[in-house]
């Protein structure tokens, strides 16, 4: 909760700064830069994750139902969502739900991915709608995990939850369902994690 | 996107041969750092841009729509399979 409230400060001082005509020299390199070496830091967490490991060789596939749901739905709507948005096409749609939760990452891809394509003003544009998009959705799991688990049934709230279910939001997702869910909302939350980087470069490239 | 996979890749192979090493200890501070910077870039060039600080709203909009529809969607799917895939074997070990 700490960091996300930190990463939308982070995005709104630039705001500012931007708004206030201050100036960073090399703007695009930079963030090119930052990204590769985001890159390598994500790749290295996944790499060097002793859970990650453990998880390949435990896996069943009853654990997979989770993930792949979650996975299936978010792209189908977020699909849909290009019906409504017409701003944006279909990719681009799927791209900005397929963070499913990991804010910072998926909209910092998205942007630079886009970039050369439709431009950094649109690329930006679509970066902070991914930024905001994954943000309500971790904000609403935090908030709305009791209620949904109680409409929807205790597997909703981790569904729900993303890529996040097995850090940020896993001591809510564990009060609202119960602390047998904890194994399922680990193996969902990794595996999704997992899955932004390769589904947003994939969904856009 | 090749370059990027490139660069994950890569990552992955150093977090692999590095992993009983105490250095992967500071990765998530560092990447929290990373993003950060990388957000207040992107605030950046969005405020420094009057037409995006302009559709603030609309684009908050969006995001709503996105957040609910891919929500929503998660909730129904994760309903349907607990009921049809979870449920069954969990009734099983509940009646023992």
């Amino acid at each position: 909760m700490r960091d996300s409230l930190f990463a939308l400060l982070m995005l709104l001082l630039g705001i500012l700064y931007g708004m206030k005509g201050g100036q960073i020299p090399g703007a695009d390199m930079l963030a090119t830069g930052l990204l590769y070496a985001l890159m390598f830091q994500v790749g290295m967490s996944i790499g060097g994750s002793e859970n990650l490991r453990s998880l390949c060789r435990t896996v069943s596939p009853r654990l997979l139902l989770l993930p792949v749901a979650t996975l299936l739905a978010t792209l189908g709507a977020s699909a849909l969502c290009a019906l409504v948005i017409v701003k944006w096409d279909v990719w681009q749609c799927m791209a900005l739900g397929s963070g499913m939760g990991y804010y910072s990452l998926s909209s910092i891809l998205i942007t630079q991915l886009e970039t050369p394509r439709i431009g950094a003003a649109l690329a930006a544009e679509l970066g902070t709608i991914a930024l905001l998009a994954n943000l309500i959705r971790e904000m609403g799991t935090l908030l709305g995990a009791p209620l949904i688990a109680r409409t929807f049934g205790p597997a909703a709230p981790i569904a729900v939850a993303g890529a996040t279910s097995a850090d940020v939001t896993l001591p809510i997702l564990l009060k609202a369902s119960g602390s047998e869910w904890v194994a399922i909302a680990v193996v969902h939350g990794i595996l999704l994690d997992t899955s932004v980087v390769f589904l947003v470069t994939l969904l856009l490239g | 996107m090749f370059t990027v996979l490139l660069f994950v890749i890569a990552g992955l192979a150093a977090g692999y041969a590095l992993r009983r090493r105490s250095v992967l200890r500071h990765l998530s501070r560092t990447t929290s750092i990373t993003i950060f910077a990388m957000l207040f870039v992107l605030g950046y060039t969005c405020g420094s841009n009057p037409d995006i600080v302009s559709r603030f709203g609309d684009l908050g909009l969006q995001a709503l729509a996105i957040a609910a529809a891919g929500s929503l969607a998660s909730a129904l799917a994760a309903m349907a399979v607990y009921r049809w895939g979870m449920k069954r074997e969990k009734g099983g070990s509940d009646a023992r």
